[in-house]
């Protein structure tokens, strides 16, 4: 079998990953915005006799000097990297535009495939590329795609193969390599040449959907309007729609999935031990992590929907008369609003700013973007303890992201002066990525928190529970391992009202995954109370979970039709995990526990990636800071409430 | 004239760049090329809107200071009433003094507050 290594090159956001993603089977990130991919990607498929592999390369507009770090990965690759082919990917209504790279990629003297990708909104705008010409021109083949449905990558790959096996390196016919080729002036004029050879398209352009749009949504003052009214809709629905569903998950572990499985393993003849660890350390404590599932799948179905549909370069567009004041682009936006998803990809999407010093100061700023580990935590904590959660979610948003442009600005000002920097950035039109890429992209995300809860918050789960168990035999949990290292955290606490050794344990090994939180607290609590196995009967239980479920169903549908969230009413006391939260903490403890969290920046894997984007310096001074500037909000949040 | 400018609505042809800076060979990579036409679709704030065909591109000034124009056809029509006056004059840019008006105002006014980098 003959191994090809194809490497994919074009401008930002033609389509290159959805290309890739058609042609080898992968599930890299796709968004309709310049910047997406990053980082090099591989991925690999089988055609005839050939194993194929795929480069796919942050998009670029020259070779000739790259500006971002993600532009550099690109320009470097093309001149040391291994690979046999290049396939350069056009975007076809801007094929004026892209054949400026296109002549760049010739001059590298290797052979070259062209895909005429988006033929579909060529079409659709009347647009005509005369491929068969193209190819002539430049005596390679020229294949039409469709990256959002994978139209054309069967032929793409067959010119693909047939480009690798007859070296079919670019010549010109008519426009032969003169000496005075590389004055800029002839290399336009060329590409108007080519352009006009094979381009057919109307006369006056037709008016399109994208126009009309943003007619309103770019407007000067009507599009705040709406940029308020869609993040507006996408923070309720986010709440109102999952949190039915939280619901019920979470009594469907802790009222049925618990003890079916206790009855179940006393059958068995299980020891204490055993029980208690699967309802404790297993149900009680993953168990509430996972239950949050319907709010980490809502959460980025809208997220991603903001990233596919092109709305996110309009919000960095808006957004930059407030922005530049304190000296940083619209763009600088972008990587602020995916911090809302997850910190760390949002820091990687930050090497498309070009600025290092405005690179390092929004790096500094996305922590405090709420992430959904933070929602999570949000959502429980604000259910337990407040009468309008929403609202104040909603609040620790707002008040993360004023604490995020305070921090900027001081870093502005102190550390990282300098001047605003240019600007130049591509407005793509509207797009909508099909049914399946969305769901797929979602479930991704969704995979991405199943595994880390599967994985890390499983780890300290069981870490705690069994440091809860040691010395052996001992009853009163404050004398156990766990006990005694919350209890030398407590005057760290005490000043912020967190001067519980439940609370000061759980929030250690927090810095590995904030929603460990939940789980430590679940697993102490309800060791702390071991539960008497009560009757079970498993089949009036299933028929009340159906129950449950169905209306979970009708809160969540019903609350499409209201505009303010839906405030739940908290639960009453009693046995339940929230009930003995509410116990512990106070209404005001709690308030300075959310800011805590909200504001200090432990994550291990944000952590991580501040030190290998940023710099050592950036992720440990910002630890010390964030911890500083946590500490103090949550006194003060305590002293006052 | 420079591409900055050219007022909403205008459509104007790029014939040269000011300055040697790599910057500019992006600017041409993107589209902004010697002899090709751009209408201005929003001039507001900082940056402007501008298009050729289906490439449109959000500019900064500083960036289109750089760029030689010449006007084929001044704007009319929709482009003028959105203006963005309002927004312009409510801070003005970095660096520049405020005007009369504004300075018998107390250090703390609101618009400082709004504008953190005002001087007196
Ligand atoms: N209509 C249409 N949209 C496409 C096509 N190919 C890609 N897209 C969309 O274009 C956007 C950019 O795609 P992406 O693969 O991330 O581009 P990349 O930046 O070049 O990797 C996404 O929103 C895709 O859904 C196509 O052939 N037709
Ligand atoms: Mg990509």
């Amino acid at each position: 079998m003959k191994k090809v290594k194809v490497a994919l090159v074009g401008n930002p956001n033609v389509g290159k990953t959805s290309l890739l993603n058609h042609l080898a089977g992968t599930d890299l990130k796709i968004g309709n915005w310049p910047g997406v991919t990053v980082e090099k990607k591989v991925g690999k498929t089988q055609f005839q006799d050939y194993e194929i592999e795929f480069i796919d390369l942050p998009g670029v507009y020259t070779l000739e000097s790259a500006f971002s770090e993600d532009e550099k990965i690109t320009v470097s690759f093309l001149k040391e990297g291994d690979y046999d082919v290049v396939l350069n990917v056009i975007e076809s209504p801007r094929l004026e535009r892209d054949l400026y790279l296109t002549l760049q990629l010739v001059e590298l003297k290797k052979p070259l495939v062209i895909a005429l990708n988006m033929r579909d909104e060529a079409e659709a705008l009347g647009i005509h590329i005369d491929e068969k010409r193209l190819s002539d021109l430049f005596k390679i083949k020229v294949v039409k795609t469709v990256g959002r449905t994978g139209e054309g990558v069967k032929e793409l790959l067959s010119a693909i193969v047939e480009t690798y096996e007859r070296k079919l390196i670019p010549e010109f016919e008519v426009f032969s390599f003169s000496e005075e080729f590389d004055t800029e002036e002839k290399k336009l004029s060329l590409i108007k040449g080519i352009y006009k050879e094979v381009i057919k398209k109307p006369l006056i352009p037709k008016k399109n959907l994208t126009e009309f749009v943003d007619e309103f949504l770019l407007h000067p003052y009507l599009g705040f309007f709406f940029l308020f009214v869609i993040l507006y809709f996408t923070f309720k629905l986010v709440f109102d729609l999952s949190s039915p569903f939280v619901d019920f998950i979470d009594g469907f572990f802790q009222e049925f999935l618990a003890p079916a499985l206790a009855v179940f393993l006393k059958s068995l003849g299980a020891e204490e031990f055993i029980i208690n660890f699967f309802t404790e350390a297993l149900l009680g404590g993953l168990g509430i992590v996972l239950s949050f599932l319907p709010l980490i799948f809502i959460m980025f179905l809208f997220i991603t929907l903001l990233e596919t549909s092109g709305y996110l370069p309009r919000v960095a567009f808006l957004v930059d008369r407030f922005t530049h004041k304190i000296g940083l682009h619209g763009q600088s936006a972008i990587p602020l609003i995916l911090g809302f998803g997850c910190n760390v990809p949002a820091i990687l999407a930050t090497r498309t700013i070009q600025d290092r010093k405005d690179r390092l100061l929004i790096i500094a700023m996305i922590p405090f973007m709420s992430c959904s580990a933070r929602l999570v935590v949000f959502s429980f904590f604000a259910l337990t303890f407040f009468t309008r959660p929403a609202l104040l979610i909603l609040g620790l948003y707002i008040m993360g992201i004023v604490f995020a442009f305070l921090t900027g600005f001081i870093m502005k000002k102190t550390l990282l002066k300098k001047e605003l920097s240019h600007f130049v950035m591509d407005l793509p039109p509207y797009r909508f990525p099909s049914l399946k890429v969305l769901i797929k992209t979602v479930n991704l995300h969704v995979k991405r928190f199943i595994i880390r809860a599967g994985t890390v918050i499983f780890a300290i789960a069981v870490t705690i529970w069994l440091t809860l168990s040691l010395p052996p035999g001992e009853r009163e949990l404050e004398k156990t391992l766990a006990g005694k290292i919350g209890k030398t955290l407590v005057p760290l606490f005490e000043p912020v009202g967190l001067g519980d050794w439940k609370i000061t344990t759980s929030l250690i090994p927090a810095f590995l995954a904030r929603e460990a939180i939940l789980s430590n607290l679940a697993i102490i609590l309800k060791a702390e109370e071991r539960e008497k196995l009560e009757e079970f009967q498993l089949l009036p239980a299933l028929e009340e979970q159906k129950e449950a479920l169905f209306e979970a169903f009708k809160q969540a549908f019903s609350s499409l039709f209201t505009l303010t969230p839906a405030s739940l009413k908290p639960e009453e006391e009693g046995q339940s995990l929230r009930g003995k939260i509410r116990d512990l903490l106070t209404p005001s403890s709690a308030l300075s526990f959310l800011i805590f969290v909200l504001i200090y920046n432990s994550c291990v894997a944000t952590f991580v990636t501040m030190w290998k984007e940023g710099s050592k310096n950036l992720a440990l001074g910002f630890l010390l800071y964030s911890f500083i500037l946590a500490w103090i909000l949550a006194f003060i949040t305590y002293r006052i409430f | 004239m420079t591409l900055k400018d050219a007022s909403c609505g205008d459509l104007v042809v790029i014939k040269d760049f000011l300055g040697e800076e790599e910057i500019i060979k992006k600017l041409s990579a993107m589209g902004v090329r010697k002899g090709s036409q751009f209408s201005i679709e929003q001039k507001c704030g900082r940056n402007l809107l501008i298009r050729n065909g289906q490439n449109r591109l959000i500019i900064s000034k500083e960036l289109a200071e750089k760029v030689v124009v010449d006007l084929v056809k001044k704007g009319e029509g929709y482009c003028e009433e959105i203006s963005c006056e309002l927004i312009d004059k409510a801070c003005p840019e970095e660096g520049k003094p405020l005007t009369q008006r504004h300075r018998h105002r107390k250090r703390w006014g609101f618009l400082h507050k709004i504008c953190p980098f005002l001087k007196d």
